[in-house]
């Protein structure tokens, strides 16, 4: 039969219709008793988790939170010194105060990526020496700027107690304790603010210089150093035991390996967690009225009640107590209510976090001392708990490779949006109206603020659940995975698990499985809007699937880009969109071999190459490759994609608008690329030519794979082809 | 008159300088639009900020020239990459977006230099330069810092071209603003490639501010004045923003021209006008090779259209939610004259002017894909027809005249704009704002060359025009609070005006033409035409909106914010932040740049956070702009009725027929599997 590319593009119309209205599958949610963290009755006693797993690191790690805490704290405490001694105004003060906290972010991100690709206790250790080392050498600081130089290397120590800290305890102690672990953890800031601060305190007034006071920070070394003695927990253990177990499966398997983390890649699929989106808006709101609060609440006891800074000082000190109330609760009950449904902490933390909004905003409202003082505190005490919440969700849906990143960027977000932005408009509504009255309502706004993100929690909670599936998944399929190892054997060119794709909300891939052994030439077929370009976009890095795992000779690529890709052998051709118009015909093959820049003989090789292929581009090197036919445009692509001579090729429509000559001459090429032991997936519409090339074919239909199996036989499918392909195509094929 | 023209060597030597500041400009501008395929309107803003801080460190701290030097560049590099680093989620979205947020980073980075340890404590204060490099050309003494200038920039230019020419970088960045897709596969780090091109094209703004800034450091706190970016963006347009040494040189020609064009023509306002018609000429004449050197292949203005202009079609009751939202908005109004004070009247009316005005940019931005940066330029012309006609003619007679006025002009200054991409537009409005300000309003009259006719069509008294409000029908418009009606009026008809372009087709037409110009005029849609009624209809609605401004602030001067370029920027600040193509978006966009900061008063905070970082932040995180959360909160409330009312139903229906819970969704899942085997 001719080759009539009429019927291969005509789809009647009402299938068209139906591919539009595609049904959305129900979200795929494991068991509760698959979660880690969850099961029947009350949770183990804390005792018996620290009895097994020891208590060094907790207690450790809490002593190493607390040093730098009561350092900062201390700072802030002798700030009225440190204008004498260095003659500063309160805005340099704050501005050092600034750049501390600042230079504590800047911090954070780097150290998060090194202790998800190292040891996490090495990385706290070493950052808290740092800190020390520095923090003690500002008691010698000749003038403010090197105090300000110091204290900005210094608050490395603080910018590992949110992040590597919580991470190293996620996998140091069971799935079944965290919400209580990380309450120990968590003392430490009050404890920080009170007995810290007390001891600081009673240094300096001793030695009568604060210079003393900053000696506080030795006491970093000795810790640091302890900090090395622990050992260092595998990451995820606890819960790929957990999921193992509970799915059935034999625990004892060898496991691959954990993948290297790139930022990049942490960050496209931490943002596939649906929940910490939420999450993250919360705790920016939290940094809003965590800083706007402080601030303007000053002028407020100073505006309304008239108090001095010894005064003030008492009611913080009162209010600041109010932790010590709330962390209890957070101790008594996350563990408790994570374990019945993973998603309530949230939910709590959403309800702590209007409270506190609430009984902040009332506490402006009444007449006295006593009931401001009494309603901050209880304001204080609702939102303590609400940290612990955040991070027990956030250790349980974040993979546990990412998961210090994952904690790191709560800091960006709460400093940068949050208090950036909150003590910048807070101080505009109040210096807009002005005077107390100002004050008060530009205060009030944090009740609005907090209701808004208690709200966005508890709607992020109805997908906890599902992104904890998503960690169970990616546990199930690496262990899947080894077990293949173990038994030996080939490993494919290509595997896809579980895909899913969406494009803003429209779903276009739904749980597509495939394999492709190495050396084999495959053919995806299926009408327009089947899913194929987007699969192999996915597969070549250009976008990133929302759920599932893709393996490219066995290395997890799911989450790589498309520059990283390249380098494991992988090369995508897009018909008719491949060449740079504007660029010469030599520069579009310069950037073939850009790939081979470190080596210089090898990119000459390949070039010379690339032109004996397709000789006819010699004579026209110097031409934009817009003016090229659309024949000699498709082999530039293809001779410029064989450059880095990749292991996988994926050709999506070779033939588009090609005349069949050239196509012949492509196919050949084609064919003889993959008898190199290349292997090649080639997207096509027409089912002669993938007939006629490959012996193994996959058919889409609306984003699933409908068929994978030896192309004669899909020919014999009637039912999958007739309503695609009209039924004289397929008749007339078979 | 050629033979007029004459030029004393310091003359020349000065335009040389500052056409080598503008040359250097026009080189950042024209490395990252060919990148990232934008016009970068924050390139020289970057750079200010090290010329400050160099003063900081060298006056404020005694550090050493050369040393605060290499730190200075360095901060700007490091401010160009950071840049980058925020604008690039914005890199797929339409072009227009993305610079207008580069307006908005120029905000921020005004704000930047106020900053504690960047600005210095006096900033009237010359950089010390160490080294004596002065030369005298006959009475005019060469300064270090310009010989400095003279050899520095030539320097740069080079190495640039060659660079981009030679080097992998240059090549991946060609390749990438070429097909970034095709360019990723073949192992290009796109997203390093454009941060270095901004940490690149950084250096360089801080390379042109520091040159140019030996004896004006007073004025480098201020914003890079409109003027400066026009020349520069010239120049980058006569390079077709692709050629970086036709551009650089054509930075030096327009310094050279500028300066012997002030030393011949004394009246500043001939002066602009001559700088106009260049610039329009300069844009006619280099139409063929900007559309070529511009060409963006497949990625249109508009590539991955994420705004969605014309909302698809509703049911029935998302219909009436939206129609019962409308007509409350307008209920509360028409009675809010009656409750809110004198001055708050004034508000209103103001923002419901700066609603139309936006409303005639939404068209023409939003719609038709063209940049205006002179939106407020057209308002001019409305406004000096009611001055000139106010008091004689009936208004409405005024308005449709004023209108007309205005729709002609826009035509004329969108005539280059009729073969370019619509990005470009944005030179000659700027160049039209700029015009309007200093030439038209500032001269009253002026004497036709060779009729020897005096026309009067400037502000009688550039410093201070009072216009009286007429009547309309016999009704005083003097109080406040009708004014404010007069205004709602004036709005309400525009919008419905526009509503009914809409619906009728002529935004189909201009979305059509401004996505694929090519099918769209295989589908017999008359490309010429439908331009040109784009810049008319936009004009004419400007030109009305005008004649209302008018009436409306009855104080004009030529000197005040008012007629200030900035303010057309402020106007694209609200159709963008309202949500672009939008028509309740220009309204709430009004809302919200004139509004907020008439409630928090009008200080340096709120305008950081309304136009600076607010505009940013919406663009970034909101790109739909406010009435996205309009359209979003509907929903909301259409889906709450619905579920209501279908409760309602089934509690009446008896025994809940769906089942519900948990059970429900498994049946319902186990049927959905079913069905598809």
């Amino acid at each position: 039969m001719a080759d009539d590319p009429l019927f291969d593009f005509a789809v009647p119309d009402d299938l068209l219709k139906e591919a539009v209205s595609q049904v959305k599958d129900p979200e795929v949610v494991a068991d509760l008793d698959v979660m880690p963290g969850t099961g029947e009755g009350k949770p183990p006693s804390l005792v018996g988790i620290l009895k097994s797993s020891g208590y060094a690191s907790l207690v450790l790690l809490t002593a190493a939170a607390l040093v730098p805490g009561t350092f900062g704290n201390g700072i802030s405490l002798i700030g009225r010194n440190l204008e004498t001694s260095f003659h500063m105004s309160n805005a340099s003060l704050g501005a050092v105060a600034f750049i501390a906290q600042v230079s504590q972010l800047l911090w954070a991100v780097p150290l998060a990526l090194w202790a998800d690709r190292g040891s996490r206790k090495v990385v706290a250790g070493v950052a808290l020496i740092v800190f020390a080392a520095f923090g003690s050498l500002m008691a010698l600081s000749p003038n403010v700027w090197w105090f300000a130089f110091l204290y900005l290397a210094a608050s490395v120590g603080t910018g590992v107690n949110n992040t590597v800290h919580n991470s190293y305890l996620s996998d140091a102690y069971p799935t079944e304790g965290r919400g209580r672990i990380f309450s120990w953890h968590n003392l430490s800031d009050p404890l920080s603010q009170t007995v810290g601060i007390l001891i600081f305190g009673y240094v300096v007034t001793i030695a009568h210089d604060w210079r003393y006071g900053l000696l506080v920070a030795l006491a970093g070394i000795p810790l640091g150093f302890a900090l090395f003695t622990l050992h260092e927990p595998e990451k995820g253990a606890n819960e790929s035991s957990h999921i193992l177990k509970a799915s059935g499966m034999d625990l004892h398997s060898q496991q691959e390996k954990a993948p290297r983390v790139l930022l990049g890649s942490a960050v496209t699929r931490l943002l596939r967690v649906r929940s910490l989106y939420y999450e993250l808006v919360a705790v920016a709101i939290l940094g809003f009225a965590g800083t706007g609060a402080p601030l303007f609440g000053n002028l407020f006891f100073i505006d309304k009640f008239h108090l001095d800074t010894a005064q003030r000082s008492e009611v913080y000190a009162i209010i600041g107590l109010a932790a010590f109330l709330g962390l209890p609760l957070a101790y008594v009950f996350g563990d408790r209510y994570f374990r019945k449904a993973p998603q309530r902490p949230l939910v709590i933390a959403g309800i702590c976090i209007t409270a506190y909004g609430g009984l902040y905003v009332l506490s402006l409202y009444v007449p006295q001392l006593w009931m401001v003082v009494t309603l901050q505190f209880l304001a204080n005490a609702a939102v303590s708990p609400l940290a612990i919440c955040i991070f027990l969700t956030l250790a349980a849906t974040a993979p546990p490779e990412m998961r210090t990143i994952c904690f790191a960027m709560f800091g960006v977000y709460s400093l940068v949006f949050g208090g950036f932005t909150g003590s910048v408009l807070l101080g505009a509504v109040s210096d807009a109206i002005g005077g107390l009255h100002g004050i008060i309502v530009s205060l009030t706004l944090i009740f609005p603020v907090c209701a808004i993100g208690g709200l966005l929690l508890v709607i992020g909670s109805r997908s906890v659940r599902r992104d904890i599936t998503l960690v169970i998944e990616d546990v199930i399929e690496r262990y899947t995975e080894g077990k293949r190892r173990q038994a030996g054997g080939a490993i494919p060119a290509l595997q896809v698990h579980n895909l899913d794709f969406f494009y803003d909300t429209n779903q276009v891939l739904f749980d597509v499985n495939l394999e492709i052994e190495e050396g084999e030439m495959v053919a995806l077929l299926g009408t327009n809007g089947a899913g194929k370009s987007t699969l192999l976009r996915a597969v070549s890095g250009l976008s990133h699937p929302h759920r599932g795992v893709i393996r490219i000779f066995g290395l997890n690529s799911t989450y790589l880009e498309p520059e990283q890709i390249i380098d494991q052998g992988v090369a995508l051709l897009v018909g008719g969109k491949m060449t740079f118009p504007g660029l010469s015909v030599r520069d579009n093959l310069r950037i073939g071999g850009h790939t081979l820049r470190g080596d210089r003989a090898r990119a000459a090789q390949s070039y010379d190459e690339a032109l004996e292929a397709f000789p006819e581009l010699v004579a026209r090197l110097d031409q934009p490759a817009g003016t090229l036919s659309g024949g000699e445009q498709q082999m530039l692509a293809l001779s410029r994609v064989m450059m880095t001579r990749p292991r996988l090729l994926m050709i999506d429509e070779l033939s588009l608008g090609l005349a069949p000559m050239t196509v012949e001459r492509l196919m050949a090429m084609v064919r003889r690329i993959n008898e190199g032991g290349t292997t090649v997936i080639l997207v096509e519409q027409s089912l002669n030519r993938a007939l006629s090339l490959a012996q193994r074919c996959f058919f889409m239909e609306r984003g699933r794979i409908r068929f994978d199996g030896a192309t004669t036989e899909l020919m014999a499918r009637d039912d999958l082809l007739r309503p695609v392909f009209l039924g004289t195509a397929a008749a007339g094929l078979g | 008159m050629l033979a007029f023209i004459s030029a004393p060597h310091f003359v020349l030597v000065q335009g040389l300088f500052y056409g080598l500041g503008y040359g250097l400009l026009a080189l950042g501008l024209v490395l990252v639009y060919r990148t990232n395929r934008f016009l970068n309107f924050a390139q020289g803003q970057i750079g200010v900020i090290a010329a400050v801080f160099l003063v900081k460190l060298t006056a404020d701290f005694g550090f050493n020239y050369w040393f605060a030097l290499v730190l200075s560049i360095g901060l700007a590099a490091f401010v160009g990459a950071l840049s980058e680093l925020i604008l690039r989620r914005l890199f797929n979205r339409p072009r227009v977006l993305i610079m207008v947020a580069t307006i908005g980073l120029s905000y921020v980075l005004l704000a930047l230099t106020a900053l504690p340890f960047i600005r210095p404590s006096n900033l009237y204060k010359p950089v010390p330069v160490p080294f004596d490099l002065s030369f005298s050309l006959g009475t005019f003494i060469i300064t270090p810092t310009e010989t400095l200038t003279l050899i520095v920039a030539p320097l740069v230019t080079i190495a640039l071209v060659l660079a981009v020419r030679f080097t992998s970088w240059g090549l991946s960045m060609r390749a990438m603003s070429e097909n970034a897709d095709s360019a990723r596969l073949s192992g290009v780090w796109i997203r390093r490639t454009s941060t270095l091109t901004w940490t690149v094209a950084g250096a360089l703004s801080a390379f042109t501010a520091i040159l140019n800034a030996p004896n004006q450091t007073s004025a480098l706190t201020q914003a890079l004045s409109p003027d400066l970016l026009l020349y520069a963006l010239t120049a980058a347009l006569i390079g077709a923003m692709v050629n970086l040494t036709v551009a650089f040189v054509a930075g030096v020609g327009m310094g050279l021209f500028l300066e012997i064009l002030s030393w011949n023509v004394t009246s500043p306002a001939k002066q602009q006008l001559i700088i106009f018609v260049v610039v329009m000429v300069v844009l006619l004449v280099r139409v063929g090779a900007l559309r070529k050197g511009a060409r963006t292949g497949d990625r249109s203005t508009w590539a991955h259209g994420a705004v969605t202009t014309l909302r698809a079609g509703a049911d029935q009751l998302r219909r009436r939610v939206s129609a019962s939202g409308v007509w409350l908005a307008v209920v509360v109004a028409v009675l809010l004259p009656f409750v809110l004070s004198v001055g708050n009247n004034v508000l209103f009316s103001q923002i419901c002017i700066y609603a139309v005005i936006a409303l005639s940019l939404t068209m023409l931005t939003g719609w038709a894909g063209q940049v205006s940066l002179g939106q407020f330029g057209l308002v001019a012309v409305g406004t000096l027809v009611a001055v000139h006609l106010g008091s004689s003619v009936p208004l409405p007679l005024v308005m449709l005249f004023g209108g007309a006025v205005t729709a002609l002009v826009a035509i004329i200054v969108g005539l280059p704009a009729l073969r370019m991409p619509g990005l470009f537009l944005a030179v000659t409005t700027l160049a039209f704002a700029i015009f309007m300000q200093n030439a038209v309003l500032a001269t009253p009259c002026f004497t036709l060359p060779g009729v020897d006719k005096t026309l009067c069509t400037g502000l009688p008294n550039p410093a201070y025009t009072f216009v009286g409000r007429p009547d309309l029908f016999g009704i005083s418009l003097a109080s406040q609070r009708s004014f404010a009606w007069f205004s709602l009026g004036v709005l309400l008809l525009s919008v419905y005006m526009v509503r009914i372009w809409r619906d009728k087709g002529v935004a189909r037409r201009l979305v059509a033409v401004r996505d694929n110009e090519l099918t769209a005029a295989a589908m017999g849609i008359p490309i010429l035409r439908t331009k040109l009624l784009a810049f008319g209809l936009s004009g004419f609605m400007a030109g009305y909106a005008g004649v209302c401004f008018a009436f409306a602030t009855q104080q004009l001067n030529n000197t005040d914010i008012t007629f200030d370029p900035t303010t057309s920027f402020v106007i694209i600040s609200m159709v963008v932040i309202g949500g672009l193509g939008s028509i309740p978006g220009a309204i709430l966009g009004a809302l919200y740049l004139e509004g907020l900061p008439a409630i928090f008063g009008a200080n340096q905070t709120i305008q950081f956070i309304t136009s600076g970082l607010g505009l940013i932040l919406f663009i970034l995180y909101l790109p739909g702009g406010l009435a996205e959360l309009l359209h979003r909160s509907g929903d909301l409330v259409t889906a709450g009725i619905r579920s209501a009312h279908e409760r309602l139903s089934a509690r009446r229906a008896g025994p809940p027929v769906a089942p519900s819970g948990s059970v429900g969704e498994m049946a319902r899942s186990l049927a959905g599997e079913a069905g598809e085997k």
